[in-house]
């Protein structure tokens, strides 16, 4: 096989490689220029995953639905984004079509038991250095065990059944802010 | 090796030779022409392949610490263009070293190497950008269809060796209910045309032995996730089949005077083969093998009874395309061990209908103390330390392996132990006595 087929071959092959990571960068650009803003509010855990380097885990106050139909396990449906009146989002209706207005999610079932059926939204992660990913941890397990720091949530950009994950907020500061501010424990 | 580098002195001899006039230049040519190529790389050749794929794994570490560190000070454009850099920095290079130096193996496994841990640096900076949720399994088919194209492309065994450790990992994380794990086989089946080219051109060079037991272990692991969800017991002949195609076909791509080392499909066989059949002397396992505890024969038909069964016919079709080649190069022995796979199925179908573990005991306590004897024999005949001691190995292990089973007493079992010691010990002695006799 000579040169100049091989630089061919390879030609089409990088571009196969660039186009992964970028279709995976404009379709989150899209959601976050055209989509509109939610506030999940969170309930933060910290692990360590090698590969992708320090996050900080995130669970949802807002992830269940109540309803009687059955849905099983791992089943794709579309489920409605409401506000609540404190302004945070919170899951409505599910149905098994793509909704005609309003801001809704593309999510599978976690689980459907004894009429409330459970989520995993799929911003659980949200990526910081090694070092304020634990800091971020201690400040929101104080929430959970001291209630003196009330609204801790993510804005999520929502955008024709697709979500993406913007920012991290501690009482109307961003994380990284937050940090620099707060006193050390 | 040994070998090579023999025939490598050799050649450096000759021209100190012509010109003394102790052969003529004629003679000289015909020499060449004899022993022809030199395969398997110099060494330095092999040292700097090592070290130029050292270089390039350290800098993809690197790359992938540093992900690990996050940069949360620059806005997300720059983060972008950061997360992009290194692909492109080693498509950049990838594509210099395809151009202009097509023949250095460091190059081009060194670029290779680089090119594939960038690949996946830039997936995962891209993620740590946006937030993305992982998802192991997608990333992974995601990067393991973009390393096949270089490693074809660069005919490099490393990238290889990468993609067969990415589809293993991938299997490994398969929920092993639905059935998806099968297309395990397709994704190794994509690696077939590369080992076929790799054993015509280089059979005995390190990178093509590299692959070739990556290969074997793959196999291995899939073969055993495949039949644990097939009926049970299957595994039995699945094993014996697969060892004796890697034996019989290790065998007919052999020569002689290349070390086990070189030939890992070859030593994969022989060694599975052996420690195999010890495993199937045990009464226990032919105990667990006919009692059913998930699923019996009747309930024959699930993908996974499927897939096995075409694994077993695929490699009594190996067995029986290269049994000839292998009689020729290694002598009966191969037709002994390509018993194995009908000993089992025949033991399997035995043992099942008279729903008893004793015959499959049997036959493979006999049949593994046939193999050992064998080699013995075998060894003493082609002169071969190796095949004699294997043999003494095996013969041992099956005798100690029994002995463990049976309530004996330690006077009686030191005695044992000082016989098979004393044996070996003989054994060596009296064939290094006879090759310095006959030399």
């Amino acid at each position: 096989m000579n040169r100049t087929i091989k630089i061919g071959l390879f030609a089409l092959l990088i571009v196969a490689q660039l186009a992964v990571p970028a279709s995976m960068i404009a379709g989150r650009e899209s959601v976050l220029r055209n989509g509109t803003a939610h506030k999940f509010r969170t309930m933060p855990v910290d692990p360590y995953d090698p590969f992708r380097g320090r996050y900080v885990a995130l669970r949802y106050e807002a992830s269940t639905v109540q309803s009687e139909d059955p849905y099983t396990r791992g089943q794709k449906v579309w489920v409605a984004v409401e506000t609540d009146e404190d302004g945070y989002a919170a899951l409505g209706e599910i149905s098994t079509s793509r909704p005609d207005n309003g801001d809704y999610l593309r999510l599978p079932v976690a689980y459907a038991y004894d009429a409330v059926v459970s989520f995993d939204l799929p911003f659980d992660r949200y990526y910081m250095n090694e070092y304020s990913a634990p800091e971020a941890e201690r400040v929101v397990q104080r929430r959970a065990w001291e209630e003196d720091i009330e609204d801790i949530y993510v804005v999520v950009k929502i955008h024709r059944g697709r979500a993406v994950l913007e920012s991290l907020y501690v009482e109307d500061q961003t994380i990284e802010d937050f940090l620099l501010t707060s006193p050390p424990q | 090796m040994k070998r090579d580098r023999a025939i490598q002195w050799l050649y450096e001899e000759l021209p100190e030779l012509e010109a003394q006039g102790v052969l003529g230049s004629a003679e000289t040519r015909r020499i060449r022409a004899h022993y022809g190529e030199v395969q398997g790389g110099s060494r330095r050749t092999i040292i700097l392949t090592l070290f130029g794929i050292l270089g390039a794994i350290l800098i993809g570490s690197g790359i992938i610490l540093i992900v690990g560190h996050n940069w949360e000070q620059l806005g997300r454009p720059a983060r972008t263009v950061l997360s992009l850099s290194p692909l492109v920095a080693a498509q950049i290079l990838a594509a210099a070293v395809l151009w202009y130096r097509p023949a250095s193996r460091p190059w081009q496994e060194g670029s290779a190497a680089f090119l594939t841990l960038t690949i996946a640096a830039s997936i995962g900076l891209i993620g740590q950008t946006y937030h993305i949720p992982g998802d192991l399994l997608s990333f992974l088919i995601t990067w393991m269809l973009l390393t096949l194209p270089i490693a074809y492309l660069f005919q490099s065994a490393l990238v290889l060796a990468c993609y067969l450790v990415q589809v293993i990992w991938w299997l490994g994380h398969q929920n092993a209910i639905t059935g998806e794990e099968l297309w395990y086989w397709l994704l190794l089946a994509l690696a077939i045309p590369y080992l076929i080219v790799a054993h015509r051109k280089r059979p005995f060079a390190p990178g093509t032995a590299l692959i070739g037991l990556v290969a074997c272990i793959s196999l291995t692991i899939a073969g055993a996730m495949t039949a644990d969800r097939a009926i049970d017991g299957l595994w039995c002949i699945l094993f014996a089949a697969m060892f004796a195609a890697m034996y019989t076909l290790g065998a007919a791509g052999s020569e002689s005077g290349v070390g086990l080392w070189r030939q890992p499909v070859f030593s994969y066989g022989l060694f599975g083969t052996g420690i195999f059949s010890l495993v199937l002397s045990y009464r226990d396992v032919w105990d667990s093998i006919t009692r059913e505890y998930t699923r019996g024969f009747e309930q024959l038909g699930g993908y996974h009874d499927l897939a096995t069964l075409a694994l077993i016919t695929l490699s009594l079709a190996c067995i029986a395309a290269s049994l000839r080649q292998g009689f020729v190069k290694r002598g009966p022995s191969v037709l002994l061990v390509a018993a194995s796979p009908l000993l089992a199925a025949l033991s399997y179908a035995v043992c099942t209908s008279l729903e008893s573990p004793v015959p499959g005991a049997v036959v493979y306590n006999g049949y593994a103390l046939i193999l050992s004897v064998a080699a013995i024999v075998f060894g003493v005949q082609r002169d071969s330390l190796t095949h004699v001691n294997l043999g003494l190995l095996l013969f041992s292990a099956l005798a100690m392996l029994r002995f463990f089973d049976a309530n004996m007493g330690f006077v009686l079992r030191g005695v044992l132990f000082i016989a098979i010691g004393i044996a070996f010990l003989t054994a060596n002695a009296v064939m290094v006595r006879r090759r310095s006799e006959s030399a």
